[in-house]
C-alpha cells in the first residue's frame, strides 16, 4: 500500500482564484493511497519544498503530487528537492491545476471538479510509480573524427587541446579538405593554405592526436562512451617510419607525364604520377602508391620509386590493414562533393574546354595551382576578356538539380570576380544569379565591393544554352530585371556548381546508425536546439557533411561538436535518464517487431542461454546507453512485454480507470475559512 | 499421393532431416490430422487433398532440427510471416508446396450427408465419394469450399524449396472484400449493433487465438494481469475490447488462413475483421501480408508521405 | 445505439492522450495565454504520440470517455524524430477499426498540436465538446 502525500498549490491567486485549492486538499485527503494532503500558497517557494521534504520524512510518504503548475515548469524542481529529502525522485508527479485548469477555466464549480479529477489521476499513477535510479554508463576518454577538412580539424584540435585523445580518420593521403584547395577566402581575402596549414600540422605534431591518412571506417559497434570502431588502413606502399618525404619518387615515376593520370587535388587541371603526394603542404607529407595506375602493379616491371628511394621506405607488399580503436565520442566531418560536371549539356561542361566549375577556376587562380596563379583559357591558354560566371547550377533547380541553396556560391562567385580582376586586368566579369544570398558578417558589404569597385556586372536571370562561335562561347540568358533577352560573348564560363553530399554518406551513415535526408545530408537531432548531435547518442556532425556551409560555420561546427564531445568525457561516467524501456525477457517471444520502430537503434537481438550454453530463447534486448525513452517499442509489443519506465502500463491504466467514477459534486470551502490561510 | 509419400520417403532418408510434417487421414469422417513422419514407413501414411485443413506451420517449432513440410498456400503464407517476424529459421526448414484450388469446409459437408453414417470417404480430381453403410454418394467438391476459398488469389505457395505440379495463376476471382465493402456501407448504429450482437455471444475459449498460425506469442495481451486491460469475465464490455485488440494485432499480418472461423464454436465472424485490417492496410499502406520476407511489418515502419486525412 | 441525451445535465467526458513536447506544451501554452475552452477534457502525458497503445483508447472509452483525442507533434517535429509517424500508421488503421465495429468517426480525433499552438489546442478541445454532445453519451462499450 502506497503512502501518498498531495500538495495542492495555491500559486499566489493564480490557481487559488479559479479552483477551490482547499476543497481540493480535502477531497485529496480522501483518495485512496493519499495520507497526507495540504494546501500552500506558493510551493515551489523554498519554504513550500521545505513543506514537502519535512512532510515526506514525516508522514513516511512513498509517493508525492505536486498539485501546482506545468510538469514542463517545475517538476525538476520538485524532483530535485527530493533528491535533498533522500527520496526517490521519480516517486514525484505533478498534476497540472494551473495551466491545464484555473487559467482555462472561469467557472469555480467545474475548475475545481476537475482539479480534484486532475488530482486522482495523478495520485492514481503515483501509486503505481517505481524507484528509478540513473543510468551510468562507462565513458572510453576518445574521440574518433572522421574527415579531416576544416571541420573536422577544428573538432579534433579543440577537442585534443581539452586533453582528450582523438583518433583522425581521413580517407584521402592529406588532411586539409576542399579548404586546402581554395586561393583566398572571402570576406577578407586571405589566403586560405596561409591559415589552413598550420592547423593541420598542429594535427600531425599534437600529442593527443593519431591521424589515420589514406584510411576509412570499416564498422563501428557499440554505442554512446563505449563505441568500437574498425578502421581500415589502406596499403600506401610507403614506410611511414622511415620515408623522409624528400619527393624523389614523385619526381622519378614515369607515370602521368602524358597526363594519363589526373590529379584529384587539381581537379583534373594537372597531371599526377602513380606514387604522389597531393599537394606540397600535404599532411602526412608521405607519398602514397595509387596502385590501379602504378606500372609495378600493373605489369610486375618498373619500380623506379623503390630504386631512387634512399631510405628504402617503399614496400610493394604492403596490404590493407584493420586497426581497432576504441572511443567515447564520434565526430562525423566527412565534407561534400560538388554537382557532377556533366549535369548540366546546356551549358557544355565537359563539352567545351572553357567551360569550368568554380573549383577549377579556384585551383586556376592559386599560386601553386597548375597555371601558377594565372587565369588562362584551357582552350588556348590565353588570358580570357569576358568570363561569365553562373551561379546556381544544380542548387534551386527542383526539376533538374536539387532543391536547396548551396549557400556559399553567391560569396565565391563574387570573391572569383574580384580574383580575376586582381589577376586579370581589364577583364570583364559578367555573373548570372538568381538572388543575392549575402547573409554572413561582412558578407554583403564583399559582394557590394566586387560590383561597385572591382567592376563585376550582375545579370539577375537564368542562363539558357551557350554555345560556340568561332573562338568564343556565346553565353545565352534574360535579363529578368529589364525583361530583356542578353547574350554574352565570353571566353571562359565558371559554374557555380551546387554542392551535395559526399559519395558513399549513405553507406558510412549505416555504419554509424545515423539518419539521413533525402539528399544524404546528416540529420541533426534537432534543426535548432541540438544542430551538432545526431539521433544516436554520443555520435555529433560538423560541416557539410550536415548541410552546406561556408568556413567559418564549419568551423563553428567543428568547436560546437568538439565541446559536446568534452562535455561528454568531463565524467567519469555517462548518467542517463532512467525513463527508458525495459524488455521482459521471460515472455519475449523475439519477434522483434519493435526493432524498426526504434529510431535510436537501441534494440538488438540477444540469446538466452541455459548454464551449459545451449540456446533457450532469443529475445529483444534494450541498450540503456542508447535509449532514449520514447516508448515507440513498448506499443509495438503486442503481448505487452515491453514497458517504459515512469509510463507504464501499469500507470497508464491506473490514471484511465480513475474515470470510471466521476467526481460529481464538492464542498466549497467557505470563505472565512480560506482568509484565515 | 504417390508423388508427396515417394518425396517424403526420399527426404526422410537424409540426415539433416528430423521429421516431415504432412497430414494422415483422421478417425472422424471427412477429418485430417496433422502427422509427423519420422521413418520411411511413417510417410506411406501421408495424404494430401482438398480435406486437409489444419494449418501446419505451428508445428515447426516443436522440433529442434530440420523438418521438410508440405504446406499449401495458407501455410505458406504463414511461414512468410513467421519467418518475417522471426520465430522461424529458414535453415531449419524444407518446403514442399503445394498447390490448392480450395479447401473443403468438413462442417458444410457433415450437413449435406444429413446424418448418415459415413464408413469411409475418397476424394479424386474435383469430386468426393462418401461410402455409407449402403450406398455411397457423390458430391462437387466446389460446392462446399470454405468460405476464404474462392477468392484466393494464392494458388502456389509463395515461398517453398520444391513444388508439386506447376505454378497456378489466377484469373476472374470474386471479391475478396465484397463482404467487408457491404458492411462498411452500413450506418455505425447498425455496425455497432451486428458487432455487438456477435460480441455478446463469444465465450472467450479463445479458439482463435490458439489456432490461428500468428499468435504464437507466449502470453497474449489478453492473459495480461498487470495490468489486467481486459477484464476475464465475460461480457460485452471486455469481449469487445479483447475482439478489437485481437483484429488489431493482426493487422498487416494476418495472412486470411481463416483457420479462426473455422474454430470458432459460436461462428463469429471473426474474418471479417481481419479482412476490414488486410482492406485497411492495403489501401492506406499498400502492404498485403504473407508476401515478402525480407520488408519490416507495415505497422513496425513507416513513410513520411503516409495519408493522414483524417488528423486535424 | 446511440440517442442523443435527454438529460440538459450531462457533459462529455474526454480523454486526450499527448506527447509531452508538442500538444501537452500547446495546452500549456493556452493556459498561458489564459485561453478558455470547456473543462470537459483530461489529458493523460506520454513522452510521444509513438506510445499511445490503443489498449489505451479501448480502456479509455471503457471508463466512460465520450470521446478520444490522440494529439502530438507536427510531422518531422516529433522529438524522437519517428514516434509520430509510426503513431499515424497505427492508429490510421486502428480507427478503422473503430469505425468498422460501430464507433462514430466523431469520437476518436487526432490532430498534430505543436508547442506553439495554444489557440489551436484551445479551439479544438471547443470543437471537440462540441461535437461529442451532439452525438451524446457513448454506449455499447461500458454498458
Amino acid at each position: 500500500m502506497a503512502n501518498i502525500g498531495v500538495f495542492v498549490c495555491w500559486c499566489g491567486s493564480n490557481i487559488a482564484q479559479t479552483v477551490d485549492v482547499v476543497a481540493v486538499a480535502k477531497a485529496a485527503s480522501e483518495f485512496k493511497d493519499v495520507v497526507y494532503s495540504v494546501d500552500y500558497k506558493y510551493m515551489c517557494s523554498s519554504p513550500g519544498q521545505n513543506m514537502m521534504i519535512d512532510a515526506i520524512k514525516q508522514h513516511n510518504l512513498d509517493g508525492v503530487v505536486i498539485a501546482s503548475c506545468s510538469p514542463r515548469m517545475h517538476e525538476s524542481t520538485f524532483r530535485s528537492a527530493a533528491v535533498l529529502a533522500g527520496f526517490n525522485p521519480y516517486m514525484v508527479e505533478m498534476a497540472n491545476l494551473r495551466e491545464h485548469c484555473s487559467w482555462v477555466h472561469d467557472n469555480r464549480e467545474e475548475a475545481t471538479k476537475k482539479a480534484i479529477e486532475l488530482v486522482r489521476m495523478i495520485v492514481a499513477k503515483v501509486a503505481r510509480n517505481a524507484p528509478l535510479n540513473k543510468i551510468y554508463v562507462p565513458v572510453t576518454k576518445r574521440a574518433l573524427v572522421i574527415g579531416g577538412g576544416i571541420a573536422g580539424i577544428q573538432a579534433a584540435l579543440d577537442i585534443a587541446n581539452g586533453g582528450v585523445e582523438v583518433i583522425m580518420v581521413e580517407k584521402e593521403p592529406s588532411i586539409g579538405g576542399h579548404m586546402s584547395q581554395l586561393d583566398e577566402t572571402f570576406p577578407t581575402l586571405d589566403c586560405s593554405q596561409c591559415i589552413l596549414t598550420p592547423r593541420m600540422v598542429e594535427v600531425a605534431t599534437h600529442k593527443n592526436i593519431t591521424l589515420y591518412a589514406y584510411s576509412e571506417v570499416d564498422s563501428v559497434e557499440g554505442f554512446v562512451g563505449n563505441f568500437k570502431v574498425k578502421i581500415k588502413r589502406k596499403a600506401k606502399c610507403v614506410i611511414e617510419e622511415l620515408c623522409t618525404g624528400c619527393g624523389l619518387c614523385t619526381q622519378k615515376c614515369p607515370v602521368g607525364k602524358k597526363g594519363e593520370v589526373m590529379n584529384e587535388f587539381e581537379v583534373g587541371m594537372a597531371p599526377r604520377p602513380a606514387i604522389y603526394i597531393p599537394f606540397p603542404q600535404a599532411v602526412p607529407n608521405i607519398p602514397v602508391i595509387d596502385r590501379e595506375n602504378c606500372t609495378y602493379f600493373k605489369t610486375g616491371k618498373c619500380g623506379v620509386c623503390a630504386k631512387v628511394c634512399v631510405a628504402k621506405a617503399i614496400d610493394f607488399n604492403q596490404k590493407d590493414e584493420i586497426v581497432e580503436e576504441e572511443v567515447g565520442a564520434i565526430i562525423v566531418a566527412t565534407g561534400y562533393d560538388l554537382y557532377p560536371k556533366d549535369s548540366y549539356g546546356e551549358y557544355g561542361y565537359g563539352k567545351f574546354k572553357d567551360v569550368i566549375s568554380g573549383l577549377e577556376f579556384e585551383r586556376m587562380v592559386s599560386a601553386s595551382g597548375p597555371t601558377k596563379g594565372k587565369v588562362l583559357r584551357p582552350s588556348n591558354g590565353k588570358p580570357p576578356k569576358n568570363v561569365v560566371f553562373i551561379k546556381c547550377v544544380g542548387s534551386r533547380d527542383e526539376k533538374h538539380g536539387i532543391s536547396y541553396c548551396s549557400k556559399i556560391c553567391c560569396m565565391y562567385t563574387a570573391k572569383h570576380a574580384m580574383l580575376l580582376h586582381h589577376k586579370c586586368p581589364g577583364a570583364k566579369a559578367y555573373i548570372f544569379y538568381m538572388d543575392i544570398r549575402a547573409t554572413g558578417k561582412g558578407y554583403e558589404e564583399f559582394v557590394k565591393r566586387a560590383m561597385e569597385e572591382e567592376g563585376a556586372v550582375y545579370i539577375r536571370g537564368r542562363v539558357s544554352r551557350i554555345y560556340k562561335r568561332k573562338d568564343h562561347l556565346v553565353v545565352v540568358g534574360a535579363d529578368t530585371l529589364t525583361g530583356k533577352p542578353v547574350e554574352v560573348e565570353a571566353d571562359l564560363v565558371v559554374l557555380a556548381t551546387a554542392i551535395i553530399a559526399k559519395d558513399g554518406a549513405d553507406k558510412l551513415a549505416q555504419i554509424l546508425k545515423i539518419s539521413y535526408d533525402t539528399h544524404n545530408f546528416y540529420n541533426e537531432a534537432h534543426p535548432k536546439l541540438r544542430p551538432v548531435e545526431t539521433n544516436t547518442a554520443g555520435i555529433f556532425l560538423a560541416g557539410c557533411c550536415q548541410a552546406p556551409k561556408d568556413i567559418p560555420d564549419s568551423v563553428s561546427q567543428g568547436s560546437a561538436a568538439a565541446s559536446k564531445a568534452l562535455a561528454l568525457f568531463s565524467k567519469k561516467e555517462l548518467e542517463r535518464e532512467p525513463l527508458i524501456s525495459r524488455v521482459n525477457e521471460e515472455f519475449c517471444v523475439g519477434c522483434l517487431a519493435c526493432q524498426p520502430v526504434c529510431p535510436y537503434n537501441a534494440i538488438e537481438e540477444k540469446e538466452i542461454r541455459d548454464r551449459k550454453g545451449n540456446l533457450i530463447k532469443k529475445v529483444a534486448h534494450i541498450n540503456e546507453g542508447l535509449c532514449m525513452g520514447c516508448g515507440a517499442c513498448a506499443v509495438t509489443c503486442r503481448s505487452g512485454c515491453i514497458i517504459l519506465e515512469g509510463f507504464t502500463n501499469n500507470q497508464i491504466f491506473e490514471q484511465i480507470n480513475t474515470f470510471e467514477n466521476l467526481i460529481s459534486k464538492f464542498e466549497p470551502t467557505p470563505e472565512e475559512t480560506v482568509a484565515k490561510k | 499421393m504417390e508423388d508427396i509419400i515417394n518425396i517424403a520417403r526420399e527426404l526422410i532418408k537424409r540426415d539433416d532431416i528430423e521429421a516431415i510434417i504432412g497430414y494422415e487421414k483422421g478417425r472422424a469422417p471427412f477429418q485430417t490430422v496433422p502427422f509427423f513422419a519420422r521413418t520411411p514407413e511413417d510417410c506411406d501414411k501421408l495424404i494430401m487433398n482438398s480435406l486437409c485443413v489444419n494449418n501446419l506451420v505451428s508445428y515447426i517449432n516443436q522440433f529442434s532440427g530440420k523438418v521438410a513440410i508440405f504446406v499449401k498456400p495458407c501455410d505458406a503464407k504463414a511461414l512468410v510471416g513467421l519467418l518475417q517476424e522471426h520465430q522461424i529459421e529458414r535453415e531449419k526448414l524444407h518446403i514442399i508446396g503445394i498447390n490448392c484450388q480450395g479447401a473443403l469446409n468438413p462442417k458444410k459437408l457433415r450437413n449435406a450427408i444429413k446424418g448418415r453414417m459415413v464408413k469411409d470417404w475418397s476424394i479424386n480430381g474435383d469430386k468426393i465419394k462418401v461410402y455409407y453403410e449402403s450406398g455411397e454418394e457423390e458430391f462437387n467438391i466446389k460446392d462446399f469450399l470454405l468460405d476464404k476459398c474462392p477468392a484466393c488469389d494464392t494458388r502456389t505457395p509463395p515461398i517453398y524449396d520444391e513444388l508439386l505440379g506447376d505454378e497456378i495463376k489466377t484469373a476472374d476471382l470474386p471479391e475478396l472484400l465484397a463482404r467487408v465493402k457491404e458492411l462498411e456501407k452500413l450506418p455505425a448504429a447498425e455496425k455497432q449493433q451486428y458487432w455487438n450482437e456477435h460480441f455478446e455471444r463469444c465465450l472467450r475459449c479463445y479458439a482463435c487465438v490458439k489456432i490461428c498460425p500468428l499468435c504464437y506469442c507466449e502470453r497474449c495481451f489478453v492473459e495480461n494481469a498487470s495490468p489486467q486491460w481486459i477484464d476475464k469475465s465475460n461480457n460485452l464490455k471486455s469481449n469487445k475490447a479483447f475482439h478489437l485488440i485481437r483484429a488489431y494485432h493482426l493487422a498487416g499480418r494476418c495472412i486470411d488462413c481463416g483457420e479462426c472461423d473455422r474454430a470458432c464454436p459460436m461462428d463469429i465472424p471473426l474474418r471479417e475483421l481481419n479482412l476490414k485490417m488486410r482492406k485497411s492496410v492495403e489501401e492506406h499502406f499498400n502492404y498485403v501480408p504473407g508476401k515478402d520476407i525480407d520488408v519490416p511489418p507495415p505497422l513496425s515502419t513507416f513513410k513520411k508521405e503516409d495519408p493522414q486525412d483524417f488528423i486535424r | 445505439m446511440e440517442e442523443k441525451s435527454a438529460k440538459t445535465d450531462w457533459e462529455p467526458r474526454i480523454v486526450g492522450f499527448v506527447c509531452n513536447w508538442c500538444t501537452y506544451a500547446g495546452a500549456d501554452l493556452a493556459g498561458t495565454s489564459r485561453l478558455k475552452y470547456p473543462p470537459n477534457v483530461r489529458l493523460i502525458r506520454l513522452p510521444c504520440t509513438g506510445a499511445i497503445d490503443p489498449l489505451f483508447i479501448v480502456k479509455a472509452f471503457q471508463s466512460g470517455a465520450d470521446a478520444v483525442l490522440v494529439s502530438g507533434c507536427h510531422p518531422n517535429d516529433c522529438h524522437y524524430t519517428s514516434g509520430n509517424y509510426h503513431a499515424r500508421r497505427k492508429l490510421t488503421v486502428f480507427k478503422d477499426l473503430l469505425e468498422f465495429t460501430g464507433l462514430d468517426p466523431k469520437r476518436f480525433w487526432m490532430s498534430w498540436i505543436s508547442a506553439s499552438e495554444g489557440q489551436k489546442f484551445a479551439s479544438f478541445m471547443e470543437e471537440i465538446v462540441t461535437e461529442t454532445k451532439k452525438l451524446g453519451p457513448l454506449k455499447g462499450y461500458n454498458n
